[in-house]
């Protein structure tokens, strides 16, 4: 009875730490998918600025 | 551009496909280890993660090599984004081997030669991080860089062969039986369920190289636009 209860202590603290381990893994994929969409869509933001911004050439031909 | 963003798409859902097969196999498929019970499932994706990181530095050395001989950007961008999802990887890799060490072993980090030599690796991937980030644009700094992936390469047969030659705590995966024929220490299913997911991250890795390296194309396309109006 005693090691019966030992090894389902012992379990539990497995998957404690299995849980623990897929947490990590999860948080830090989605945490560089979140930085990765973020930065697309400042820099899809800036580009589409950057080409409604008037060139000194377009002045001059103005 | 738009064929390259729908196969991108396909990919992402190939990728998912491929990691919940992976999750299936990890957890229901893969029979529990008899001495180490479930913790010895965070292994699969572990060893995914590892071969994923190693692969990196892989692809970013041979991208380095091409961009120092042509000076073409575009190698240096795929270089960036192979060392920045190695520090990922990596950190991965080292993560989840600290919590599997810590019921295993009884502690969560020792100086043992594979792990010594892959957070070398992974201090490698930081140290390119950190000097590419001290300056964006400089094609110099990017040269110099891109030493650091030769760095990071010879540091890889160290990590395959540390335990065999150092005989250090670190399971071994593969070796010789008692009559010398070539063995898996694993059983039939543990090692199909490692297969299927080193897949799967490799999946991941692949899409994830691509979204990167599509970043790395419009930081380029900003840089030059605002070259052109002047800012």
């Amino acid at each position: 009875m005693e090691d019966l209860v030992k090894q389902i202590l012992i379990e539990v603290r497995n998957l404690s730490y299995l849980f623990f381990a897929f947490g990590v893994i999860w948080l830090l994929l989605f945490l560089y998918m979140y930085s990765l969409s973020r930065r697309n869509r400042e820099l899809q933001r800036e580009i589409n600025a950057l080409k409604r911004t008037p060139t000194d050439d377009d002045a001059a031909d103005d | 551009m738009n064929t390259k963003r729908n196969w991108s798409d396909v990919w992402g859902i190939v990728t998912l496909i491929a990691v919940m097969v992976g999750l299936y196999f990890a957890f229901v498929y893969a029979p529990t280890e008899a001495t180490m019970g479930s913790i010895q499932r965070i292994f699969y994706f572990h060893m995914g993660s590892n071969a994923a990181s190693l692969t990196s530095i892989l692809i970013a050395a041979i991208a380095a090599a091409l961009f120092l001989r042509s000076g073409n950007l575009k190698y240096d961008r795929v270089s960036y984004a192979c060392m920045e999802l190695g520090v990922l990887f990596g950190a991965i890799s080292l993560a989840t081997g600290m919590i599997w060490a810590r019921p295993v072993w009884g502690t969560w980090w020792t100086w043992e030669a594979r792990l010594t030599s892959f957070l070398i690796l992974w201090l490698v991937y930081v140290a390119y991080m950190m000097l590419r980030l001290s300056s964006a644009n400089d094609p110099t700094i990017a040269r110099i860089a891109a030493v650091f992936t030769f760095v990071g390469v010879i540091d890889v047969p160290f990590i395959m062969i540390a335990p065999r030659l150092w005989r250090g705590l670190h399971p071994v995966l593969f070796g010789t039986n008692a009559g010398g024929e070539f063995t898996f220490n694993i059983t039939p299913e543990m090692l199909t369920t490692l297969f299927v997911c080193i897949v799967a991250v490799m999946c991941l890795y692949i899409w994830l190289l691509v979204q990167r390296t599509h970043l790395g194309s419009l930081q380029a396309q900003v840089a030059e636009l605002r070259e052109q109006y002047g800012e």
